[in-house]
C-alpha cells in the first residue's frame, strides 16, 4: 500500500495569548497518510509537549512521539516535540497539545496549549 | 519528513544493551514508585496509563534499577536533526589553553571528605542550598554553575544552606554565558573570575525566568577567583573521571556537570538512573546539573537538579557514574574568601596542645600576599617560632591581636602548626605551613552569633 507521508511544521506563535486560548490549527489529509506535528521545546527544562486528548482512535492513531534535538552547540538548547500520526478513515477530529512538566503537581494556569482540526479526505 | 540521524531503533538497541549489562552484574529492579506518584497517576490521561505500563513493562523486564512516575512521554526518546555539533576545533582549544595558561591553584583547605571514602553527600556538610526551579528558560547552565558556587561558598565561608540564595537571573542576563535556549558553564566562570564580577542576591535580583536586559547592580562580596575542569585530561568536551570528579568534591564541595536529557531522565521518580551508557569517545549533553556526592555501593553520584522539588526524589537523583554522559564539562569553581573582622578584642590563648614536638613553624615576618584583604594582613613568629602574633584589617591602621602559642600539628597534609585566639565573640584557629617562600594559611573563625562558621584560606608572603 503507498503510503504518503506529509511533513507540517507548525509553530506555536501565540505563546503569550492572555485569554488562554490554544492555536488553532487546521491539517488536512488523506485516509491512509501519516502526518506529523512539531511543536518547539525544550526537555532540558523538564517539559514536553503532551498529547492531552487523544482522537478517536477510529479517525487518527498515534503512530510515535520522539524529541528532536538542535544541533546548538550549547547545554540547554531547545529542540521540537515530533507526533507522527496516521490517518485512519474519512471524517474530521481534534487533537489537543499542553506544553507541561509531567512530573508538576499543578499544570499552571497559563500553561501553553496547541489546538490542531484534522480532515481526512 | 526530516529523517534523524539516530535512530529510536538504535537508541533502544543501546539501552537494552546497557540494560542487560546492568542485568548480568546482579542489580535488582523493582523499585518502588512513590505514592505520590501513585496517586497523581491515578488522574493521569488513559494513554499516559498505557505509555507508563509500556515503559515500566521495559523497565522490569531489563531489571533496570530505577522507577518512572506520571508522565505522557514515556516512549519518547531524543533524537537530534543533524547531529549536535559541539565546540569546534578552535574553540575547545581555546577554552583548554585558557585553563592551562590559568594555572589555577588547588584549594589546601581543611577537606571535608577523601576520594577514598565509600560515599559522600555535601548535604550533610550544610553545603548545598536548596533545589531551584529554572522553569520553562534553557538556563540551566546558570543554575549549574551558581548552584557550584553557593557550595563552595558555603565551604569557604560557612553560613546557613538555606540562607544563600544568589541570583540565576544577573548570571542568565548579565554573563554572556547563554540565553534561554542554552548556554555554557565556561563562559560563566570567566566572566566571574577573569572579569572580577560579582553576583547579588536572589531578592535582589530576582530570577524571571527569561533572558531580559542586564540590569546594573552593584558590586558584592560573592565573587570567584578560580575555576577549573575536574580531569584536565579529559579536556571541556569530555568525560571526567569518577576519581577525578570526587577529588574535586572534596576540594571545592560540588561540581557542575553537564548531563544528556532523555525522556527516561525527564520521568524519573526514585532508584538508580539508567538512561544509556555513556559515549566517552564522543559525549554530547543538553543539561547542566550539579554533582554533591556519590555511593559505590549504588555506583552512582548524587545530584541536583533545577527542575523543582516535584522532580526526581525531592528535587534530587541518583544516577550511575557511566549513565547518560554524566561528568561531562565536570568544572569546580572556588569563591573568594569573605571575612569581616570587627575590631578584635583581647587576645586569650587557651594554649591546646596539638601533638607537640613536630618541626618548628617559622621564624620570619610574612605579610598576607592579598594587600586587599578584609581578613589577617601580617603573622610575626616570636620565641624562635614557639609564638606568634598577628594583626587583623581595622581602619585607619591594621588591629593588633597580640600573641598566642604556636602548636604543631600532625597527621594534617595540608597544614603543619596552628594557633588559637579566643577573642570573645568569635574563637578562631589560624592553621599554616611554610612553603619556600610564600606559607599557606587558612583560618576557621566560630562566631557565637549568625555569622556561624567562616573560613578564610589565604597566602602569605615573607615580610
Amino acid at each position: 500500500m503507498k503510503i504518503w507521508l506529509i511533513s507540517l511544521l507548525i509553530l506555536a506563535q501565540c505563546q503569550t495569548d492572555p485569554d488562554m486560548i490554544p492555536e488553532q490549527h487546521t491539517i488536512r489529509a488523506k485516509a491512509g497518510e501519516k502526518f506529523e506535528i512539531k511543536l518547539p521545546g525544550s526537555i532540558a527544562t523538564g517539559y514536553s509537549w503532551t498529547l492531552v486528548s487523544p482522537a478517536d482512535s477510529q479517525y487518527v492513531h498515534l503512530e510515535s512521539q520522539v524529541y528532536e534535538e538542535s544541533d546548538k552547540k550549547v547545554d540547554g538548547k531547545s529542540g521540537m516535540d515530533v507526533f507522527v500520526f496516521k490517518a485512519l478513515k474519512q471524517g474530521k477530529t481534534t487533537l489537543d497539545f499542553i506544553y507541561r512538566r509531567p512530573f508538576d503537581k499543578q499544570i499552571p494556569a497559563d500553561a501553553k496549549r496547541e489546538n490542531y482540526t484534522v480532515h481526512i479526505d | 519528513m526530516k529523517t534523524p540521524n539516530v535512530s529510536t531503533f538504535s537508541i533502544l538497541k543501546t539501552l537494552s544493551f546497557f540494560a542487560l549489562l546492568l542485568s548480568a552484574c546482579g542489580i535488582q529492579a523493582q523499585v518502588q514508585v512513590p505514592q505520590i506518584y501513585i496517586n497523581r497517576e491515578i488522574q493521569a490521561p488513559q494513554n499516559i496509563k498505557i505509555e507508563l505500563q509500556q515503559q515500566r513493562q521495559f523497565i522490569n523486564n531489563q531489571k533496570l534499577p530505577f522507577a518512572v512516575g506520571f508522565t505522557s512521554v514515556s516512549g519518547k526518546q531524543i533524537q537530534q536533526i543533524t547531529g549536535e555539533r559541539e565546540l569546534s576545533p578552535q574553540q575547545l582549544q581555546a577554552v583548554n589553553n585558557y585553563l592551562r595558561v590559568k594555572q589555577f591553584t588547588i584549594d589546601p583547605g581543611v577537606l571535608a571528605c577523601n576520594a577514598g571514602m565509600a560515599a559522600y553527600d555535601a548535604r550533610s556538610k550544610g553545603h548545598v542550598t536548596p533545589v531551584r526551579d529554572q522553569g520553562g528558560c534553557g538556563s540551566c547552565w546558570a543554575f549549574g554553575t551558581l548552584a557550584a558556587y553557593e557550595t563552595n561558598y558555603l565551604k569557604v565561608n560557612g553560613g546557613a544552606a538555606n540562607a544563600l540564595n544568589l541570583s540565576e537571573q544577573q548570571i542568565l542576563s548579565c554573563s554572556g554565558g547563554g540565553d534561554c535556549g542554552g548556554g555554557m558553564s565556561n563562559l560563566v566562570y570567566q566572566w566571574w573570575v577573569d572579569g572580577n564580577n560579582s553576583v547579588v542576591t536572589e531578592a535582589t535580583y530576582p530570577y524571571s525566568s527569561s533572558a531580559t536586559a542586564c540590569q546594573p547592580k552593584p558590586a558584592t562580596n560573592y565573587k570567584a577567583e578560580a575555576w577549573g575542569l575536574a580531569d584536565p585530561a579529559a579536556t571541556y568536551a569530555g568525560i571526567a573521571s569518577v576519581a577525578k570528579i570526587k577529588e574535586a568534591i572534596c576540594k571545592y564541595g560540588s561540581v557542575a556537570s553537564s548531563v544528556m536529557v532523555d525522556g527516561l531522565f525527564q520521568n524519573y521518580v526514585a532508584g538508580v538512573f539508567v538512561g544509556f551508557n555513556s559515549n566517552y569517545g564522543a559525549p554530547s549533553s543538553n543539561h547542566v546539573v550539579q554533582i554533591i556526592g556519590w555511593d559505590d555501593a549504588k555506583g552512582a553520584w548524587l545530584i541536583k537538579n533545577s527542575w523543582g522539588t516535584d522532580w526526581g526524589m525531592g528535587g534530587l537523583m541518583w544516577i550511575k557514574y557511566n549513565a547518560n554522559n554524566i561528568g561531562r564539562r565536570a568544572v569546580w569553581v572556588k569563591a573568594k574568601a569573605q571575612l569581616v573582622l570587627v575590631n578584635p578584642g583581647i587576645v586569650v590563648n587557651p594554649g591546646i596542645a596539638v601533638n607537640p614536638g613536630v618541626i618548628a613553624a617559622a621564624t620570619d615576618n610574612w605579610v598576607n600576599a592579598d594587600p586587599n584583604t578584609s581578613s589577617l594582613t601580617k603573622i610575626n613568629f616570636l620565641d624562635a617560632g614557639a609564638n606568634l602574633n598577628t594583626w587583623g584589617k581595622c581602619s585607619p591602621q591594621d588591629c593588633d591581636w597580640g600573641k598566642a602559642k604556636v602548636d604543631p600539628l600532625v597527621g594534617n597534609p595540608n597544614y603543619t602548626h596552628c594557633a588559637i585566639y579566643n577573642q570573645g565573640f568569635v574563637l578562631r584557629t589560624i592553621y599554616f605551613k611554610k612553603v619556600g617562600t610564600t606559607m599557606n594559611v587558612f583560618m576557621v573563625s566560630k562566631f557565637n552569633d549568625a555569622r556561624g562558621t567562616q573560613n578564610s584560606a589565604m597566602t602569605f608572603k615573607k615580610n
